[in-house]
């Protein structure tokens, strides 16, 4: 199978207002297949955001970006704005943690979406607005809401239709930044109840980005887990949990607290993330990691493959 | 001892009018935010306070250390009861009822070094004695919360410290008053996961030292690891309450299973089956009839809109200290 998105040795870098450089994504290479669900964690500062808004294209001026970023067969990163236009929400889309920045305030959410679909050319006049009114259905939000303002809608219900707006094109890749995040549980749960119902009844690929571990557990089939701006291990979520192979990994899902007690004691993990925007040397996580040994000081593991689709940037697998 | 009692404590907002409705003489709507709650803490206990936004738990602390007033109830420390107490029989007490806010970034002053930042709290109550004894509690209270050696610390600005240090800088902040009672709203929500465990562990570690902790979270997970008892809020009332394991394996409320049901596992094999609740909690100026949950509920019976039930010991309960408010238990 062809994937539909492949990111190949992304790279960006963030201008700093004093001169320097933040080098916040180092090389991240990923690809989401028909029908798959990845889940991209990481903590705050990983260049996981980052890493979503460059395959959307959408970083801004400050940054710049190398390496690929392939959507049905063209690299839209090398071709710049004009090359990536007619793919973006019609190859890949995404919605982001607060619907609200999404969402126009002054015009009703079924506008916004009629305007989505005219100025992409799905469908004008009275068919876009019968296609917006079956978008917010498939939402679950009642065609007839679709004449509310975004502030008349709760949290959830805005979150849907941002994500109806997001499929109006009918992307094949979904990416969700966030998507519940500043959701109470109740509605967090509805909003990856329709996120799983999209994926199975139309087919959608999705790109999980979060900092939510159990999020990606129960959603995802593969995880990849970012630090310090690149992807340190991946795999299938099942061995992400049950076999890692790279100490954060393992380090993380002990710092995740669960509802069953007896699974060991929640630990925080010491220490904080590098600084991207000095040189890094050695293994990134060293110095916070439980497990380091002569060479991760020095020098910088590469992502390397295990078994099965399993993958981890560590020299505890093997120095080379 | 119990440091803290609540009794039947109602918090109403009356919700703005504005100049037409007021003329059209439209009812007055008022938000019942809290709606005869009633709770304990004792020292060297942590009460987790559960619920989704809106459902008052916020209030109920509010109202507990005194910054919003109670319409009905009581609120007793250490016996006294301090609802009608005046602002200024109030501030002795107020150094001993400390709370920590869910965002270090916003309550921390930017413009504050970590030494002037722990200090205030002294100066302000005039507690201390000289400069040189207020230092020396500033370090005591900076090595409590494990920022250590203080020397690293007491002249950094908040925006030199990660989320996790700011956040102990908040809680040196309260401790340095040695109160016996600590609030701590939603203490780790605005934190990253690899630092959530240490803050929470620092409040474990206090509570073993006597702190009265009272806990508001929307974190399930958390409150099951960390906290003595849970109650579980829903519009403006508990409506379970027990020990910690009790509610957390033996759930009897149809919404607290509910709630259970959808906290995801961190292990990929345990998929559990989303018990979801449609919609969302109703908002707090128009409370259901009868019981206050059951037009969400997944087992109401004819009874439930008529009846408002009380918190009473489930049959099924395993605890003596179980409560429920569902005429189905």
């Amino acid at each position: 199978m062809t994937a539909l998105l492949e990111v190949d040795d992304l790279h960006v870098w963030f201008e700093l207002p004093d001169g320097g450089e933040l080098h916040a994504v180092q090389g991240v290479s990923l690809a989401v297949e028909p029908g798959e669900r990845l889940g991209l964690v990481g903590e705050s500062g990983c260049g996981k955001t980052t890493t979503a808004l460059a395959i959307m294209g959408l970083l801004p001026p400050t940054a710049l970006a190398s390496g690929r970023v392939v959507l049905d067969g063209v690299d839209v990163l090398a071709g710049g704005e004009r090359t990536m236009r007619p793919h973006r929400w019609v190859d890949v889309a995404i919605v982001f943690q607060g619907a609200m920045n999404a969402l126009n305030p002054v015009r009703t959410v079924g506008a916004q979406i009629v305007e989505a679909l005219e100025v992409h050319d799905v469908a004008r006049g009275a068919s876009a607005r019968g296609r917006a009114a079956q978008l917010l259905e498939s939402v679950g939000i009642p065609a007839a809401r679709g004449r509310r303002y975004p502030h008349e809608l709760s949290g959830g219900m805005r979150q849907r239709a941002a994500i109806a707006m997001a499929l109006a094109c009918r992307p094949k890749v979904l990416i969700a930044d966030e998507p519940t995040t500043a959701l109470d549980v109740m509605v967090q749960a509805q909003i990856l109840e329709l996120l799983d119902g999209l994926c199975r009844d139309f087919g959608l690929a999705l790109l999980l980005v979060t900092h939510d571990l159990p999020v990606v557990a129960q959603l995802c089939d593969l995880g990849a887990v970012m630090y310090a701006g690149e992807i340190v291990e991946r795999g299938p979520v099942d061995a992400l949990h049950h076999d890692p192979r790279h100490p954060y990994t393992r380090l993380l899902f002990a710092a995740t607290p669960d509802l069953e007690r007896g699974d060991g004691p929640v630990v925080s993990i010491p220490g904080a993330p590098p600084r991207l925007d000095r040189a890094l040397v050695g293994c990134p996580f060293a110095p916070r990691c439980d497990r380091r040994f002569e060479p991760c000081g020095v020098r910088r593991p590469a992502l390397r493959a295990l078994d099965d689709g399993h993958a981890a940037a560590c020299h505890l697998n093997g120095v080379g | 001892m119990t440091l803290l009692g609540v009794e039947d404590l109602v918090v109403r907002y009356p919700v703005p009018r504005g100049l037409l409705r007021t003329l059209a003489r439209r009812p007055r709507v008022e938000v019942h935010a809290v709606d005869g709650v009633s709770l304990s803490v004792g020292s060297g206990e942590l009460i987790a306070l559960v619920g989704e936004s809106g459902c008052g738990k916020t209030t109920t602390a509010q109202a507990v250390l005194r910054l919003v007033d109670p319409v009905a109830g009581r609120v007793r420390f250490e016996g006294q009861d301090i609802t009608a107490l005046s602002p200024r029989a109030l501030r002795p007490l107020r150094r001993q009822m400390q709370i920590v806010y869910q965002d270090p970034y916003e309550s921390l002053d930017p413009r504050l070094r970590v030494r002037a930042a722990v200090e205030e709290p002294l100066v302000i109550h005039g507690l201390g004695g000289s400069r040189a004894s207020r230092a020396e509690r500033v370090r005591e209270a900076l090595g409590r919360v494990e920022l250590s050696p203080p020397e690293l610390f007491l002249d950094r600005y908040p925006h030199e410290l990660s989320g996790g240090q700011r956040q102990r800088v908040a809680i040196a902040a309260a401790l340095v008053l040695e109160p016996r009672l600590l609030v701590a709203d939603e203490p780790v929500s605005m934190l990253d996961v690899s630092v959530r465990a240490g803050i929470l562990q620092l409040l474990d570690g206090l509570r073993r030292g006597g702190l009265g902790i009272l806990m508001i979270t929307h974190d399930l997970s958390t409150a099951a690891r960390f906290a003595d008892r849970i109650a579980v809020m829903y519009l403006g009332r508990i409506v379970e309450e027990g020990p910690a394991g009790e509610i957390v394996g033996n759930p009897q409320h149809p919404y607290t299973r509910a709630l259970l049901s959808v906290v995801p596992s961190r292990d990929p094999r345990k998929r559990r089956r989303p018990q979801i609740l449609r919609g969302e909690a109703p908002d707090a100026t128009r409370i259901p009839p009868g019981c206050r949950f059951h037009p969400r509920c997944p087992v109401a019976i004819e009874i439930c809109p008529k009846t408002d039930p009380r918190l009473e010991r489930p049959a099924a309960a395993r605890s003596p200290e179980h409560r429920a408010a569902c005429v189905r238990v």
